[in-house]
């Protein structure tokens, strides 16, 4: 028995003074779904053009000293900071309890695990991340990709694997210094209250590291970095309606970045406990 | 293509120097648990570690020597924990040290603390199994406090129902603190001992003014020299008395044969036995002296007629002075005839003179 539910609907249903249900409400969900889509599918031309032949030495390196050395005396500063003041913070409450002496393994464990990573990653998504979007947004709204295009240049190639690939490798090594100016701070900012000497102040720090905070917070940055790095490609690459465009590609990189660092802090918080189990 | 050169040196320069620190870092947590020295394996039997987890530090004389390896279940009470030990440390951990699991402070990690053996015993070798000292356990302190703090209860909840009592005037204590009179004496034996220290005052004083007995024993020389020499005969004495002692001990003059001599203590029986008879004897004559006297109070006899009898008594009186007057007239003629020629012509002694 066939029935038309339509004409089911549109005969039996009441009558109501409401505003009639809304599709396009679904329109933000759509858009979302149509974004991670084109996300995951130009991640995958990333790939698929990475591994292929041409490589693209120079602009790689380019691009390296663009996104790493220009962006050290930031991350430095910052990092420099961020391990004076998380100290200068840190003592009052731990000088309380009596534990003053804990202060150099406290921070060290907070900054290599955790503070140094994500604000690293997202220093670098709002510099690198919106200078890519905004850049490869221009080269899309003047045309400059579609003559890459037809010269016979591969702009994914050329302009999104050498800046996913930078990325990637040099948040990595942003957090290193990150981290070690950090521990600059800490150490100033302890002897800021008392004397301890820098040999004792690294063998405490270390003494409360182990390699199950080391290696997973290495490990997160690579993602980190890929995920600016492919985001700031992605929005830049597809930027539209001209100038207006490129900003918002811009911004939209920063903010997408932004909570994708987080998102991926998230999962390597979960695996890194896992990895922690695994190691007792 | 100058510039591309110069980016890509400082570049290099960049990420060497952030790989570097990165190794560093790895170097450094693995030298402090370890991994990169050459390391030797022992291990302890333990009933509970806890809560001592693979990675925690092991610890000789206080220095970090080593790190927990690995944590296995042997059976139902018994936990096997093996140590990691850097090799150059070996030489000093002998067959029977001991291992114990501490803590790095109140809310330290755990730790194993590696006790020295004895020098003579041979130094540990790969995989032995030291001896163990097993870990005082939170859990036991606990609830030897609850056991201590209940009765501490029980004890406060006493002394609570004493102090009460004490209150109320009940029993000994009570009556002390509730009984004015006690007051009343404890205020005297104040008011005694305030009295009492100012003549000790008083004393002290006249002492140290070198006034009375104790003030000049304590100034005078003179007196103090006759002390020490009254010290001294008293010490003489005693030295005699010691001697005499010892003498009268071996026998030796009266006392001691009164103490030795068994024929003069005999003696000394016959002596009191002649006693007793004396004195039976004498009782017998004391009981006729009281007849006598009795006789006389009574009258009877002569010296009853002579105490008693007045008239007898004077007439004895007129016999007595008739001769004395009699005895006065012989004298007398005695004397004339003394002074008669004929009787001293015939005396040599006058003749002579």
């Amino acid at each position: 028995m066939n029935l038309n539910i339509k004409k089911i609907f549109r005969n039996k249903a009441p009558k109501s003074n409401h505003k009639e249900f809304d599709l396009s409400q679904f329109k933000n969900i759509e858009n979302f779904l149509n974004e991670i889509g084109g996300l995951s599918r130009f991640t995958g031309n990333f790939f698929r053009v990475l591994f292929r032949p041409p490589y693209e030495h120079k602009e790689l390196l380019k691009q390296s000293f663009n996104i790493g050395l220009n962006t050290l005396s930031l991350i430095g500063i910052t990092g420099f900071i961020m391990g004076l003041v998380l100290t200068l913070q840190s003592r009052p409450v731990m000088a309380e309890f009596g534990a003053e002496s804990w202060l150099p393994g406290m921070v060290s464990v907070s900054i290599v695990r955790e503070i140094g990573p994500v604000i690293t990653a997202l220093i670098c998504a709002g510099k690198i991340g919106s200078g890519i979007g905004a850049e490869l947004g221009s080269m899309r709204v003047t045309e400059q990709i579609d003559a890459m295009e037809v010269s016979g240049t591969n702009p994914m190639k050329y302009l999104v694997a050498t800046r996913v690939l930078a990325t990637t490798f040099m948040i990595p090594l942003l957090v290193f210094y990150s981290d070690a100016l950090s521990f600059l701070g800490s150490y100033i900012a302890v002897n800021m209250h008392g004397f301890i000497s820098f040999p004792l102040f690294i063998n405490q720090a270390f003494d409360s590291l182990h390699y199950f905070d080391l290696i997973p917070a290495t490990i997160k940055t690579f993602f980190f970095g890929f995920a600016i790095g492919i985001i700031g490609c992605y929005k830049g690459y597809f930027s539209e309606n001209g100038t207006e465009g490129v900003g918002k590609a811009a911004n939209s990189a920063v903010v997408i970045s932004s909570l994708v660092i987080f998102i991926i802090d998230l999962i390597a918080v979960q695996l890194s406990e896992v990895f922690h189990i695994f190691t007792i | 293509m100058h510039d591309t050169k110069k980016h890509n040196i400082r570049l290099g320069f960049f990420v060497a120097i952030g790989v570097l620190l990165f190794i560093l870092g790895i170097y450094y947590i693995g030298s402090q648990i370890n991994i990169f020295s050459k390391n030797f394996q022992v291990s302890g039997i333990f009933t509970d570690i806890s809560g001592l987890k693979v990675g925690n530090n092991a610890r000789f004389s206080g220095i970090n020597i080593g790190t927990v390896s690995k944590v296995q279940i042997i059976n139902d009470s018994l936990v096997r924990v093996d140590l990691s030990i850097q090799e150059n440390v070996r030489q000093f951990i002998r067959k029977d040290s001991k291992m114990e699991i501490g803590s790095e402070g109140l809310m330290g990690n755990k730790i194993v603390n590696i006790y020295t053996g004895n020098i003579n015993i041979d130094i540990v070798e790969e995989g032995d199994t030291l001896k163990t000292i097993e870990v005082v356990q939170i859990d036991k302190i606990l609830r030897q406090l609850n056991t201590s703090s209940v009765n501490t209860a029980i004890i406060t909840k006493n002394v609570a129902e004493i102090t009460e009592k004490i209150n109320r005037g009940e029993g000994a204590f009570g009556k002390l603190f509730a009984d004015t009179s006690f007051s009343n004496n404890l205020s005297r034996i104040g008011e005694n001992t305030a009295v009492l220290t100012n003549n000790f005052a008083d004393i002290t004083d006249k002492i140290s003014k070198e006034e009375g007995t104790i003030g000049m024993l304590l100034s005078d020389t003179v007196l103090a020299n006759q002390l020490f020499f009254t010290g001294e005969n008293l010490q003489k004495s005693t030295q005699n008395l010691v001697e005499i002692t010892e003498q009268i001990n071996r026998g030796q003059g009266l006392f001691g044969e009164i103490f030795t001599d068994t024929t003069f203590t005999s003696g000394l029986s016959r002596a009191g036995k002649n006693l007793d008879y004396t004195t039976e004897k004498a009782k017998i004559l004391s009981d006729n002296l009281v007849k006598i006297t009795d006789e006389i109070n009574e009258g009877q006899g002569l010296i009853a007629r002579l105490i008693y009898d007045t008239a007898f008594a004077d007439s004895i009186e007129i016999a007595v002075q008739n001769v004395n007057k009699g005895a006065k007239e012989v004298e007398e003629a005695a004397k004339v005839v003394k002074r008669n020629w004929l009787i001293r012509l015939f005396s040599k002694k006058e003749k002579n003179k």
